[in-house]
């Protein structure tokens, strides 16, 4: 198991049962109602059909007790992934019996999305024994948020769909989804960046000399010495190493999340503000500048300023599973901070529509903190900078960045 | 959401529309198969015809339009024609046809209506009800061959649809599932075979096999005999002309039927071994008349009652006496299975002397003539057995009269009919009966033929008189026909036919026959029943259909009782024989299916049931009282295999088949029973014990181990877990030392969830018999191993 795995979450069988269906309610009063009138006419014919019937409800039976034995169920699941993108969860079914194949295996998974329940229905025709079937379900994350899984239910109704024997394992695992990311305009803050190294009168650093940073996709302008041509080869298009200067500059990005609630339009535009913050924050972190994240509400969220590849992630894990504040004020919880004076940079305020609030805000951190800019959908300065369109910088996880759940059902090999 | 509710984006995106169209070509496959024993039960094709012409149809439409082949308001017209005809049918019509004739019709015109509809999962199981509907219309009103067939094919295709229908359905749920969340969902197993729909081949046919043995065990165990009738039964109602069913005959000139519907199918044997062939007609007698007045055979008085007919086996009687005194090549035994009829008369040889039915079914018989027939009719199938001698001698006639004669006399007693012990003498008692209106025209005809043949008032001539007329009719003067003759006036038509039209069917004759030996005082009576010569060697049967039936005279002959004469012409008889063609051939062998089919399914009743049960009884109760218990089980065994001693080899094949499937099922009810008894030991509660504790499956060669290990004097303290001890027992005894390896695969197995491979296995037994009996080597054996 590589490093990065988690450990597999520990599964437990919550129950197993055993289903009549509303047509086998039918087939049960007709088969009665068949032997009934066999008895009573004394028709050997009609006393077949009884027991043709009869076989059929016992053989339901018999393949119901067998059911879902021997079953081991695993579901694979990303850590996280970004909001737009499709989400690969896999399910591996293994069958630990020595003879009888399944058929008509039916995989539920309770999940619970950002906009509510969203289950997972899978079905397996057949899966003989000792084989292991890998079901792959990409679904579509188009808002970010948390991806709960809970518990899988293993079912089968074979041969007939009279009795259908069902089996649910719990195994909780969660993927996050993150704000999804846009293309940054213009980089005002790098400006600035560029106007305090002068005022501090030491020269900015070349970009890109000191330290590689990652591979990313070529693009026109980039140096041609830095293209990596072994895994051009591979992914068939051009990749360029993406170096990061070892220099230090910090921006804060501040998120006012208080909406009205139950405003679609607002929250839209709230949506957007913070896949702005995303975007902004994870280029300039590529831009090796310090980012720090003040999100309001209850509790609410100060993230000091950090960069580097797991505190790009914590900052999106923040930004996804942050919710619309309805109540509290982002100035309120402003106040409650204590500025130290290395925190002093750049602040950007994004925020879902502007109001007096807003002017509040700015004006204490520019006290606060230092250059103040305001961002807000729908508004010119934020078109500038953000656009929600462009190459989705995001590469795709690798497994060892899976999370593993797997369950084992209860029950001797058959 | 409206997408994915869409049937044609549904198909496209599930990629199912190629499953779907086989689904329903299979169901009206079905629906058809399961019409044919309504159509064969009620000998009308029509409703075939329109089913088939409608599928056809719907499958053309469909071909230009698959998603609504008829308008919806066509189709609704179509139904509404469906109820207008079911009114007609059971209402409006003079002739209203039965009321599970008329549901099975108006079911299968809404199923042609359904066929023309878009045809959804809902409607799939709609048809599938019809299906089953009609099998249950089937059961009631066929007796035939092809409701086995049905039940056949809906053993192996349609279970086969069943199950590809059940998958497909619930490909289809989750693939709608799919669709509304928007989810994209392959399978892949790790063979790399695909995972798709297919037909499920293998488990139809097992699931098909299981379900006919579960049939056939639920056949036989269940009851017999508990009919109320609350349901009524049906058969193909059988042609009025038909004789042998009337209390009364009357010959008005009318035609007769030619129905081949068969009426039963009796298998003689005679000491023991088969007996008939086509060259041997059977009279099956039903009834007789003696008295004939007002133009018509009247029935039997009431005062002659009716008996209960002796059994075979265990009748105390003269009759069994007479039987006794018959040699034993002359009698014939008789299995009868009769098909539902109209009245309680049973048919058999004459005279009968002996019948059973069972101990459900009572049979009784007359005094007179000695006809059978059931106490309690309600219109069953019915089984039975009679022995009748081939010849009667002249003790066995006094024998047989003086006890029915004394039956009689105690019946009137009881009855305080009479009051006097007075014996009746033996001689013909239907003579006594009421004396027939002779038509004057007959009486002379009948004395011209008698004249110069002895004195009719002399018994001994009374054969030469009968041989006269009997050949008066057959000598070419008159004319066989089964249609109805033109020409009759006002008066007595039998006395018509012999003097005026000379043209008629057997009743006629037979009549004119009976009348004109009445005329000149010889006793003669006429009877009715079937004439057969449908001998089928496959099966050694015969079958007695419809058009068998017929009329003929018997005569009260002394030293002989009453004898058979026929005076119908050469040409009536339809001899059939035995044709040599192939055709012939497959007939007959679809002769003895359908035999086979009638007699053992169709005709299964109590009496079969308790002679199967007995049979086990009696094994059991033999090993029980025996002594030699080997020898004994040996030649059950034997007798087992071999099966009954009187059974031809096709039916001894058959007898082998069914063997298999009750072997077969005996293994199915002894593994079920095995795997309850697993469930047992793992699942009920019980005392736990230090390593008690589930083992995989593959895992309990480790106890084994340790139990072995324990008599050779390696006990495992609990202290030390399975790997220690093991290390122990491989350093106390070297040629132990695989014990390590199998304790190692004991871990991957118990909590490694791996399975042993089938080398390990084998290695495992071998270490196992080795430690049983294998020595020890350089160890010294200790009762314990180390603390």
């Amino acid at each position: 198991m590589s490093p990065s795995r988690r450990r597999p979450s520990a599964g437990r069988r919550r129950s197993s049962g055993l289903r009549l269906s509303g047509g086998a309610w039918l087939f049960v009063l007709a088969t009665l109602l068949i032997g009934l009138v066999a008895i009573d006419t004394d028709a050997n014919l009609l006393l077949i059909l009884f027991g043709i019937c009869v076989g059929a409800l016992l053989l339901s039976a018999a393949a119901a007790w067998l059911g879902v034995r021997g079953l081991e169920v695993a579901r694979i699941v990303p850590d996280g992934v970004m909001a737009g993108q499709a989400c690969d969860i896999r399910y591996q079914i293994t069958s630990r019996r020595r003879w009888l194949r399944l058929h008509s295996l039916r995989l539920g998974d309770e999940v619970i999305g950002p906009g509510g329940p969203a289950p997972i229905e899978v079905f397996v025709p057949c899966l003989p024994a000792g084989r292991t079937a890998t079901v792959s379900v990409t679904r579509a994350c188009p808002r970010r948020g948390r991806l709960a899984f809970e518990a899988i239910h293993l079912s089968t109704a074979f041969p007939f769909g009279l009795l259908r024997r069902s089996a649910t394992v719990i195994i909780p695992q969660s993927t996050v989804i993150y704000p999804s990311l846009g293309t940054v305009r213009e980089r005002r803050w790098q400006a600035r960046r560029w106007t305090e190294a002068a005022a501090d009168g030491r020269a900015l650093a070349r970009r890109g000399d000191d330290e590689f940073y990652g591979l990313r996709e070529y693009r026109a302008g980039d140096n041609p010495r830095r293209i990596h041509w072994r895994r051009s080869a591979r992914a068939g298009q051009l990749i360029v190493r993406e170096m990061a200067q070892l220099g230090t500059h910090q921006i804060w990005c501040v998120l006012d999340s208080r909406i009205p609630a139950g405003d679609a339009e607002l929250d839209g535009r709230l949506e957007e503000a913070i896949s702005c913050v995303a975007t902004v924050a994870c280029d300039a972190i590529e831009s090796n500048v310090n980012v720090g994240l003040i999100c309001g509400g209850e509790p609410p969220l100060v993230l000091p300023p950090g960069g580097g590849r797991d505190y790009r992630l914590r900052v999106l894990r923040e930004l996804a599973l942050r919710p619309a504040n309805h109540d509290v004020r982002l100035l309120d919880c402003l106040r409650r901070i204590k500025w130290p004076t290395r925190w002093r940079g750049t602040c950007l305020v994004f925020a879902g529509r502007a109001n007096d609030d807003l002017a509040d805000v700015c004006r204490m951190l520019a006290g606060a903190v230092g250059a103040v800019t305001t961002y807000v959908p729908g508004a010119p300065a934020f078109d500038a900078i953000y656009s929600s369109r462009g190459p989705r910088r995001w590469i795709a996880p690798r497994d060892d960045s899976m999370d593993r759940g797997e369950f084992a059902l209860l029950g001797a090999p058959t | 959401m409206t997408a994915a509710r869409d049937p044609v984006a549904l198909r496209d995106a599930t990629g199912l529309s190629r499953t779907r169209r086989r689904l329903r070509l299979g169901l009206m496959a079905m629906l058809l198969v399961a019409m044919l024993p309504m159509i064969e039960a009620e000998e009308n094709v029509a409703p075939l015809i329109v089913a088939g012409c409608c599928v056809l149809l719907s499958e053309l439409l469909r071909w230009r339009r698959p998603d609504r082949p008829l308008p919806g308001s066509v189709v609704a017209l179509m139904a509404l024609t469906s109820v207008a005809f079911l009114m007609s049918e059971t209402v409006l019509s003079s002739e209203p046809a039965p009321p599970v004739l008329a549901l099975g019709h108006f079911v299968v015109l809404l199923a042609c209506c359904k066929l023309f509809e878009p045809m959804g999962d809902r409607d799939f199981g709609l048809l599938l009800v019809i299906v089953m509907l009609l099998l249950v219309i089937g059961g009631l009103v066929s007796g035939s061959l092809a409701y086995g067939l049905a039940l056949g094919g809906g053993l192996t295709l349609g279970v086969a649809w069943l199950i590809r229908f059940q998958q497909h359905r619930e490909a289809v749920d989750a693939a709608e599932r799919n669709l509304e969340a928007g989810d994209t969902v392959s399978v892949a197993l790790s063979s790399g075979e695909s995972s798709r729909l297919r037909i499920a081949a293998g488990p139809a046919l097992g699931i098909g096999a299981g379900m006919l043995l579960i049939a056939v065990a639920t056949f036989v165990v269940m009851p017999r005999g508990l009919s109320r009738q609350l349901f009524g039964r049906l058969r193909a109602p059988i042609a009025a002309a038909v004789t042998g069913y009337r209390e009364q005959v009357d010959p008005l000139g009318g035609g007769a039927s030619e129905s081949e519907v068969p009426v039963m199918r009796i298998r003689l044997s005679r000491g023991g071994r088969a007996y008939g062939s086509a060259d041997l007609p059977l009279y099956l007698r039903g009834r007789t008349m003696a008295t004939y007045s007002q133009g018509r055979w009247m029935p039997r008085p009431k005062r002659d009652g009716w008996r209960v007919a002796p059994s075979p086996l265990d009748d105390p009687t003269v009759l069994s006496a007479a039987l006794a005194a018959a040699p034993p090549d002359q009698v014939v035994r008789q299995e009868v299975w009769l098909d539902p009829t109209y009245g309680p008369n049973l048919f058999a040889l004459a005279p009968p002397l002996a019948a059973s039915a069972g101990e459900a079914v009572a049979i009784e018989q007359a005094c007179d003539d000695l006809t059978l027939r059931v106490r309690r009719y309600v219109g069953q199938a019915l089984h039975y057995v009679v022995i009748s001698p081939l010849r009667l001698t002249s003790r066995m006639v006094e024998m047989i009269e003086t006890e029915y004669a004394l039956r009689a006399v105690e019946s009137d007693l009881h009855r305080g009919a009479i009051n006097t012990t007075r014996v009746p003498a033996p001689g013909p008692r239907s003579g006594d009966a009421m004396p027939s209106d002779i038509p004057p025209g007959l009486a002379r005809t009948a004395r011209e033929l008698a004249r110069g043949l002895g004195d009719p008032a002399d018994p001994a001539s009374h054969g030469q008189l009968a041989e006269r007329i009997n050949d008066y009719f057959r000598s070419g003067a008159f004319d066989y026909t089964l249609e109805a003759v033109p020409g009759y006036g006002p008066g007595d038509r039998v006395e018509q036919f012999v003097l005026v039209t000379r043209r008629g069917h057997c009743e006629f004759f037979a009549s004119a026959m009976a009348l004109m030996c009445q005329a000149i005082g010889v006793p003669a009576r006429l009877a009715t029943g079937y004439v057969t010569d449908e001998y089928n060697p496959v099966g050694s049967f015969y079958i007695a259909r419809q058009k068998d039936a017929h009329a003929w005279v018997e005569v009260y002959l002394p030293g002989r009782g009453w004898t058979i004469f026929d005076p119908s012409p050469p040409g009536a008889e339809r001899r059939r024989g035995a044709k040599d063609s192939l055709f012939a051939a497959v007939g007959r062998l679809a002769h003895y299916l359908q035999f086979e089919w009638a007699t053992l399914v169709v005709s299964f009743d109590a009496e079969y049931r308790r002679r199967i049960f007995g049979t086990f009884e009696g094994w059991f109760r033999r090993i029980d009282e025996s002594s030699g218990g080997l020898a004994l089980a040996g030649e059950i065994i034997k007798a087992f295999v071999r099966g009954p001693p009187e059974l031809a080899p096709r039916q001894r094949v058959l007898y082998w088949i069914m063997l298999a499937l009750g072997l077969l099922l005996t293994v199915l009810i002894l593994h079920v029973l095995w795997r309850l008894l697993w469930i047992a030991r793992e699942y009920l509660p019980r005392r736990f014990r230090p390593g008690d504790y589930p083992r995989a499956s593959d895992a309990r060669f480790y106890d084994r181990l340790l139990m072995l290990l324990e008599r050779r004097g390696f006990r495992k303290p609990p202290a030390l877990t399975p790997a220690e001890f093991a290390e122990h027992v491989a350093e106390r005894a070297p040629n132990f030392a695989p014990v390590v390896d199998l304790t190692r695969w004991f871990y991957d197995v118990q909590y490694g969830q791996r399975a042993l491979s089938a080398a390990q296995r084998a290695q495992v037994r071998e270490f196992l018999r080795f430690v049983r009996e294998g020595p020890l080597l350089g160890m010294r054996p200790r009762a314990a191993g180390p603390a």
